[in-house]
């Protein structure tokens, strides 16, 4: 298996991951499966739910998916949406405090709040979201901010797993 | 992810025919605004920011419909140094004497990062027959819409049309 965060640098800096999200979790996922094919972010969600190489995990288990991500597992969390989903990878370190990032509403330049401790996250975007922009400064919750959050899922990939 | 395009149509304001907007101008302290009804305790820790907004028919102290909601932003303007959501009461829709007939899962106008704009009409009786809410939203996943309310006469409550968890959570129910 790969060392994690190699990977994760390696896929983060590839020239087509960096305003593509599922580019990113794409290259991250070659790493540990070479021959997985591009699929856009909805295709991929849908892939994951199905697949036996993937194990579904808990939502609101941060620290289960931080731990698992620290042991050098891959976590890939993601939501479809009617239009473009959004995809990303567990950066593996301590779960944190989400917010803390600067975003403009109202015409105004606002520090994001805490809203509860999270796994670290690892993403690009297409969009200008800061919260969905991270190198492991942000949470997995940031990238959603919100109530759709409720609706994102998590899996990991069952062979990238630490032996008991 | 989302588009600008996209963005840029969602925010736009505009009216549907029999459908007003609410502005959050239109919203004041409740006893400035002419809402006399008593607050539940949670929102006592708010109060200064608590807003009553008139929806419906009849506009200031005869509306027979209020939204009760705090703003968020004036109390995060007053206190730049937490660095913590609160743990804000959901907005309650209220009649004129203080009977809860719905509450909203999120704040209006604004619930970080996130604005609202409600629209609410036709008119049945005394009442507004929908509740529309659109919700802008900056982050993954972009603008969405909460499910419509809808007067329902015999409940004497507004019921939401779809069922999605944000309805079912246990901190909506309709209590003030």
């Amino acid at each position: 298996m790969p060392e994690l965060k190699a990977a994760l640098e390696a896929a983060y800096n590839m020239p087509d991951s960096l305003h593509s999200c599922s580019n990113f979790v794409w290259h991250v996922i070659q790493a540990f499966v070479p021959n997985q094919p591009y699929m856009v972010a909805n295709d991929l969600v849908r892939f994951l739910a199905r697949s036996n190489d993937w194990e579904e995990i808990d939502r609101d288990d941060s620290r289960k998916m931080a731990d698992l991500a620290k042991a050098g597992a891959l976590v890939v969390g993601g939501r479809e949406e009617t239009t473009n989903g959004h995809v990303l990878v567990v950066y593996p370190g301590d779960v944190k405090e989400s917010g803390g990032y600067a975003y403009s509403s109202q015409g105004k330049t606002q520090i994001m709040r805490s809203h509860g401790i999270y796994a670290r996250s690892m993403s690009r975007s297409l969009g200008s979201w800061p919260g969905a922009k991270s190198d492991g400064d942000k949470t997995v919750w940031d990238a959603w901010a919100g109530p759709k959050f409720e609706r994102v899922r998590f899996w990991v990939l069952k062979s990238s797993k630490p032996a008991k | 992810m989302w588009s600008a395009a996209l963005m840029g149509t969602a925010c736009a304001s505009h009216e549907t025919p029999s459908f007003k907007t609410l502005s959050p101008t239109q919203c004041a302290p409740p006893i400035q605004a002419g809402y006399h009804a008593t607050l539940a305790a949670d929102w006592n820790t708010y109060k200064p920011y608590v807003r009553a907004c008139p929806v419906g028919v009849s506009d200031g102290a005869s509306a027979k419909l209020w939204l009760l909601t705090v703003f968020a932003q004036p109390y995060l303007d007053d206190h730049p140094g937490q660095t913590n959501w609160p743990d804000f009461p959901r907005p309650l829709l209220v009649t004129a004497d203080g009977h809860c007939v719905a509450r909203l899962p999120e704040l209006f106008p604004f619930d970080e990062p996130r604005t609202l704009r409600l629209q609410y009409g036709p008119v049945v009786g005394d009442m507004p027959g929908e509740i529309r809410v659109h919700v802008s939203n900056p982050a993954a996943g972009g603008d969405y819409e909460l499910p419509v309310l809808r007067w329902n006469p015999t409940q004497h409550a507004y019921i939401a049309q779809n069922n999605t968890d944000e309805y079912t959570k246990e901190d909506m129910t309709c209590r003030n």
